[in-house]
């Protein structure tokens, strides 16, 4: 950001809000003991998620066969069993988080990146393009998302790229709705104005002034939408429509063991608790900062 | 106080020992009032005044039992028309609020529920107290519109059709809808204009005259007090400073707070007059003085007011006023004596 | 009030318009046609497969086909099924009723178990039990549906013979389809009706019904509860209409037939008339259903009565 543009006293106005908003928002966050168990599940998870190479063998250890110790119940050396080709489910469920983990962030930032584009337009141009892009909006959020999902992957064909392009569209809509709510209200205060009167252009007022005002509701919307995209590449991937086999990922498993669900429950167990666990703490994290971001709902 | 002892007891309607609350929070106890006593006679009406924050709604609350969370309401002893509220259990206490005591609430914009009609909400009222049939009920709600100046046809429209004087109205009849021994006026005329205001108030008075009811009228407008009391209670931080009849608080101020009420409003017949309002502000309940709650503002106070509560002094039979100066016998206010 | 209705089902075509575009621009991106399969498969001489190409009109564009598609859809054709040539819109009709059988049974799971939890949770506001019930709505969202789905069939359907493990044969069978799309719309139903009371407790009407003598119960039950409506109401037509279209995943494991599966089928074969006339019958149900909570609103709130009486569009 070059400063020529900016007299001295907003560049300390804003860093002085910055800073004071984010040790207030972390404060806020400490004292919430759900959303701090979320940040520990979800760092976990990310952690093992990055060294999950480090940790397994991909080719022998999660995707190889092994005929010979195929549907073993729970036991000291399986502690989740195996399934029917003889792999471990407890390594494919820790390797399997980079799946969910990957594709739920990938998609969503996918998603947030149209969505704020497209809701930053139409909450500071009001007029016709906020018009054209609401309406698109009202067509794209008209077809249920897990829908959508299923008819882009299998237009597409099945992969995780494709996945994540699906879902991230899905995605889109809330996000455009949260921006544009968001700029709205940010778009006629007095400090755009003087900013304006300094004469810088619009596209930079919006990049670097408007749309960080509007960070919160669009941080609390990335860390729940990260969990409903979970849910849906776990949803699509048990349809089949998901990351190809044989990699590990949770919603695959579970359409394999739903094969054996009368035989080897184990093989749907797990896996689903795995999501659960997931989805609980990016739910979690989202609610905490909800009410840390927002004063209005402090009590 | 003395003067209960000389009344006779079927005579009081209302009396209030030591009454206190407290709002316990996280990090604070507001303590919001500390010690009220209140007698109130058959077909009397006590005025309680004082600045916003001085503890009267929460008062008001107290006497219907009805102080929100997390307020802890302790009390000597409350008695209305001979029945002891404090030994009332939850249904008693139903049966007691609406029809021995009922209280109009300050804010007319917010008081009535939006979903139901105005008809609706009088009629609840009176088959909540008495045996009657939906129609009957109906039909008294509309008696009681036309009794507070409001055509019975609007019985059937929604609070949002009518005008804040119109709410206030709607609601003193549901608050006089069953009859109640005992009304509590919590600044009634607050929320409107000064024309309604004025309608609002005569209204009130030919319907307590009417139905020789008692009650307790909250204000901080003096000339309301003026207007409509028989006896004056004025609150300071959660305690009554100065009480007594109409005559013996307007004419022979004592407290130094209630001079300072008196000078802060506008003489009409001296215009050019300049007004002298209290100096500072009303202590933070949460942290009040440990002497006289006023003394940081009291142009009299010295060392002993800062130290210690001010007793309640009677200085006739029926004036008490709670200052420690008048420990000295040749204290006086500057507020002339009238008679 | 009619006026304002009228006006909202016109500004439902245009999205109509744009999905079923929408819809079959991405089927179109798909390599391949069902009935290129289809010819191939029948052994079908060239002059048949041109008939049918032509029938079809898969010589022409994307766009070619589409307006042809928008001129049947005007006169209220939804086309005809590429695989079984049946009318798409009787195959759909055909669909509905279990749709709506799982659709109405999971509603009533959610409100009957989430509206006295969202009380209750308000009421006890900041206690043990309020903790409880929002870490328990907490678990309700997190769980995967079609998980839960499984995990009922491992713990109930093995075990308990009348409720059977899938297809639509009697009220039993709802069941468990209904319990797995009900929990996560019990979650978000709680949560919306605990702060929709919490909002309502605080106001000063409360006071003056409490004043008026009426018991605790009543004051929460009855006052405040009708103003605390509007937003679960919304919540529960917006999850009504979602179910309306089908619950895909529970259709699928609970071999459930009804319009999500025929969809998903659907898509899996490349059947496009099909899923687009599919999921244009779900965006209008659900455009549909979400009218009729705008317009129950009016049913509740007098004042949004009268703001449609004065013929005033409701400002979003």
């Amino acid at each position: 950001m070059s400063k020529k543009n900016e007299t001295p006293e907003l560049l300390v106005s804003r860093k002085y809000v910055r800073q004071s908003q984010i040790r207030i928002i972390l404060h806020n966050l400490r004292k919430n003991k759900g959303a701090m168990i979320g940040l520990a599940i979800i760092t976990l998870l990310v952690l093992v998620s990055c060294f999950a190479d480090v940790l397994f063998d991909y080719d022998t250890e999660i995707a190889g066969l092994n005929i010979s110790e195929k549907l073993i119940r729970p036991c000291k050396e399986h502690l989740f069993g195996t399934d029917d080709l003889g792999r471990d489910i407890f390594k494919r469920v820790l390797y399997g988080a980079r799946y969910s983990l990957g594709v739920g962030f990938a998609a969503t930032m996918i998603g947030m990146a149209i969505g704020v584009v497209f809701g930053a337009i139409a909450g500071y141009y009001c007029g016709l393009a906020e018009d054209i892009i609401m309406r698109l909006n009202d067509i794209l959020s008209a077809v249920p998302s897990i829908l959508m999902g299923i008819v882009i992957v299998s237009a597409l064909g099945a992969s995780t790229f494709n996945l994540m392009l699906a879902i991230g569209i899905t995605s889109v809509p809330q996000f455009v709705r949260i921006t544009r709510a968001a700029v709205l209200s940010v778009r006629n205060q007095e400090y755009v104005e003087a900013l304006k009167a300094t004469g810088m252009s619009e596209a930079r007022i919006i990049a670097f002034h408007i749309i960080p005002n509007c960070m919160s509701p669009i941080i609390v919307q990335i860390t729940l939408r990260i969990a409903s995209a979970i849910i849906a590449t776990s949803s699509l991937s048990f349809l089949g429509l998901g990351v190809p086999v044989p990699a590990p990922e949770w919603g695959s498993m579970l359409n394999l063991g739903r094969s054996y669900v009368r035989t080897a429950s184990y093989l749907t167990i797990f896996p689903g608790i795995a999501i659960l666990i997931t989805v609980l703490a990016f739910n979690l994290l989202g609610d905490g900062l909800r009410d840390a971001l927002d004063p209005k709902l402090r009590k | 106080m003395k003067k209960d002892t000389e009344i006779r007891k079927d005579d009081i309607a209302l009396e209030l020992k030591n009454l206190r609350v407290k709002f316990v929070l996280e990090r604070e106890t507001v303590e919001a009032v500390n010690g009220i006593d209140i007698t109130l006679k058959r077909g009397h009406t006590l005025g309680l005044a004082g600045e916003t924050g001085a503890g009267k709604t929460t008062t008001a609350l107290s006497l219907l039992r009805l102080v929100p969370h997390p307020g802890k309401v302790e009390c000597d002893s409350l008695k209305v028309d001979g029945k002891d509220v404090l030994k009332m259990t939850s249904k008693e206490l139903e049966k007691f609020r609406g029809s021995d005591l009922a209280m109009i609430f300050q804010d007319p914009m917010t008081s009535l529920n939006p979903v139901f009609t105005v008809g609706q909400q009088i009629a609840d009222t009176i088959m909540l107290h008495n045996p009657t049939t939906k129609e009957d009920a109906m039909k008294q709600a509309e008696k009681m519109l036309e009794l507070v100046g409001i055509p019975a046809v609007r019985a059937v429209e929604y609070p949002h059709q009518f005008s804040g004087g119109m709410k206030q109205r709607v609601v003193i009849a549901i608050a006089l809808a069953c009859n109640p021994g005992v009304l509590i006026a919590d600044e009634p005329t607050t929320a409107l204009d000064v024309t309604i205001q004025a309608q609002v108030l005569a209204l009130m008075k030919k319907l307590r005259d009417e139905r020789g009811m008692s009650m307790i009228m909250i204000t901080h407008d003096l000339g309301i007090i003026a207007d409509v009391c028989d006896e004056v209670a004025i609150m300071y931080a959660g305690r009554i400073v100065e009480y007594g009849t109409l005559k013996d608080v307007f004419n022979h101020t004592k407290h130094p707070y209630t001079e300072g009420l008196f000078n802060s409003l506008p003489n009409i017949r001296n215009r050019s007059e300049r007004l002298k309002p209290i100096p500072g502000l009303m202590p933070d309940p949460s942290n009040l003085p440990k002497g006289c709650a006023f003394a940081p503002r009291c142009r009299y106070a010295t060392e002993a007011c800062r130290t210690a509560r001010p007793a309640d002094r009677m200085v006739s039979d029926t004036h008490m006023v709670a200052c420690t100066a008048y420990d000295d016998p040749d204290f006086r206010i500057d507020r002339p004596e009238k008679d | 009030m009619l006026r304002y209705a009228i006006k909202r089902l016109l500004l439902m075509i245009p999205v109509i318009i744009g999905v079923s575009f929408l819809i079959f621009f991405i089927m179109d991106l798909a390599p391949g046609n069902i009935i290129d399969t289809k010819i191939a498969e029948e052994n079908m001489t060239d002059e048949e497969a041109e008939m049918l190409r032509e029938q079809y009109n898969l010589n022409g564009s994307m766009i070619s086909r589409y307006f042809k598609y928008m001129g049947g859809l005007v006169r209220g054709d939804l086309g005809k099924s590429y695989i079984t040539g049946k009318p798409v819109l009787e195959s759909y009709l055909e669909k509905l009723p279990a749709t709506i059988v799982l659709a109405a049974a999971s509603i009533l799971v959610s409100v009957i178990i989430s509206i006295p939890l969202g009380i209750y949770s308000a009421i006890k506001r900041g206690t043990f039990q309020d903790n409880t019930c929002m870490v328990l709505s907490f678990l309700g969202l997190s769980i995967p549906n079609f998980w839960l789905g499984l995990m009922l069939i491992i713990t109930i359907a093995l075990n308990v013979k009348w409720i059977p493990t899938s297809g639509f044969r009697g009220i039993a069978s709802v069941i468990l389809p209904a319990i797995t799309v009900g929990t996560g719309l019990t979650a978000t139903l709680a949560r919306t009706t605990r702060s929709s009371m919490l909002d309502v407790l605080n106001q000063d009407y409360l006071r003056t019904e409490r004043a008026k003598g009426n018991s605790e119960f009543r004051v929460v039950m009855r006052y405040a509860l009708v103003n605390a409506l509007i937003p679960i109401i919304t919540i529960a037509g917006g999850q009504f209409a979602a179910c309306l279209g089908g619950s895909v995943l529970t259709e699928t494991i609970f071999a459930w037939p009804g319009v999500g599966r025929l969809i998903i089928d659907s898509v899996n074969s490349r059947d496009v008339p099909m899923v687009v006339g599919c999921i244009i019958m779900k965006s209008f149900s659900i455009g549909l259903v979400v009218l009729c909570v705008d317009l129950l609103y009016a049913v509740i709130d007098p004042r949004i009565k009268a703001m449609y009486a004065r013929g005033r569009r409701r400002r979003k």
